[in-house]
């Protein structure tokens, strides 16, 4: 059963009594809210992803609610709840489902030490992942969506997820995030998918997420081996450029983005230097989506 | 007057990657990794082979790289020690 499979009254019933048991990728969230905009942005965003009744366990307890006081009336908020407390800030109501997204990546970043997990965008074609670790700012997020529009298989925007044993990448393909003028460029690209409510002056500034893939979704079960490794940069004007990457810069770097490396050491550097190992590494600066889109498939081709 | 002897930290526990004449080093007892170039690499490495003076370990990197013995390799290496011993990986070698 997925979340499309509810009707909105059944979906806001199980949200408002805490019993949606959303599994994304390797993990099973239950959430628990009455945010109307949260529960809209989970019908629309996250329709193809299985729910499950009353799982026996779930990796993360969340829950978004709105506090009590005056506030509630005249500046409303939304505070997030990982096993019943904050660990963050509130925040206005209307970012409520921006704040959905930070905090599921949060919990996965602090919590899934089982895996290795860096900061970088993820697609996949021909059972081959195209890794992307990049500064914010970079492009990663609208290259990654450009990219799953085009035909790549969503893993991540956001988190690269990785099987210390095997070397294998682990899907999580939840909403891509977009930012301020990667929102329209996507849009404007692609009318045919679905972009939740924009929140507005975030800390990111506009924010928006972009419904990920049937197919990357249906897939989430699905690794893959690693094959490149990307550090993407967007400059206005540039002419497109793609150059080798040395491998031991790329470890560096990789090592420099992954949020838990020290904690899990040896096996995680043993890892990372297996990725790096076989994958083809680069740097791509671009300022045309077409230009970058086009060139990254004759990738994939001669790689293959 | 004696010559500082400098060796590798006995509980450094150190591992290696290299590509192309660049080598990536985790020192598993901080966590971190350092991105060597192969003259750094070299000198450790020779380090890890036997205790040395400053003078006696520029010999040696710079005899096993072919490279010539002066002041910038000299300097080279007393720049590594003195970053070494920060990082916890060398120290000077007991008397």
């Amino acid at each position: 059963m997925n979340v499309s499979d509810l009707d909105d009254a059944d979906l806001a019933r199980r949200l408002r009594q805490g019993c949606l048991f959303l599994e994304t990728g390797p993990f099973i969230s239950r959430i628990q809210t009455s945010i109307e905009s949260v529960q809209a942005g989970i019908a629309l965003l996250y329709a193809g992803f299985p729910v499950h009744d009353n799982a026996p366990f779930a990796d993360f307890h969340v829950a978004l609610t709105r506090p009590a006081g005056l506030r509630r009336w005249f500046r409303p908020q939304v505070n997030f709840l990982f096993d019943g407390w904050t660990p963050f800030k509130p925040l206005p109501l209307e970012q409520a489902f921006a704040m959905f997204e930070w905090g599921m990546n949060w919990c996965v970043v602090n919590h899934a030490h089982k895996y290795l997990v860096l900061h970088a965008a993820v697609v996949e074609k021909g059972g081959r992942a195209l890794i992307m670790p990049a500064p914010p700012g970079a492009g990663k997020s609208t290259l990654c969506a450009a990219l799953v529009a085009s035909g790549w298989r969503l893993l991540s925007d956001e988190l690269a997820i990785i099987s210390p044993d095997s070397g294998q990448l682990l899907p999580l393909p939840r909403p891509v995030g977009l930012k301020n003028a990667s929102i329209d460029v996507i849009r404007t690209r692609y009318p045919d998918i679905a972009i939740g409510q924009e929140a507005l002056d975030t800390a990111k500034g506009t924010v928006a997420h972009m419904k990920p893939p049937g197919d990357s979704v249906a897939s989430q079960q699905l690794m893959a081996m690693p094959g490149w490794v990307l550090f993407p940069r967007y400059r206005e004007g540039s002419a497109l450029a793609l150059e080798p990457f040395s491998r031991a810069a790329t470890l560096s770097r990789l090592v420099g983005n992954a949020f838990n490396f020290t904690v899990l050491g040896r096996p995680a550097f043993e890892c990372l230097s297996r990725l790096v190992d076989d994958s083809g590494c680069y740097s791509l600066e671009y300022s045309s989506l077409d230009e970058a889109l086009e060139r990254l498939d004759k990738l994939e081709v001669s790689a293959s | 007057m004696r010559k500082t002897v400098w060796c590798v930290a006995s509980d450094a526990r150190l591992h290696w990657r290299e590509w192309d004449g660049e080598v990536v080093l985790f020192h598993e007892n901080s966590g971190n990794i350092h991105h060597l170039n192969l003259f750094a690499a070299t000198a450790i490495r020779q380090l890890l082979e036997a205790p040395a003076d400053s003078e006696t370990l520029t010999e040696r990197t710079a005899s096993k790289l072919d490279l010539p013995v002066d002041d910038e390799a000299r300097d080279g290496i007393e720049q590594l020690l003195t970053r070494l011993k920060t990082l916890g990986i060398a120290r000077v070698a007991p008397s």
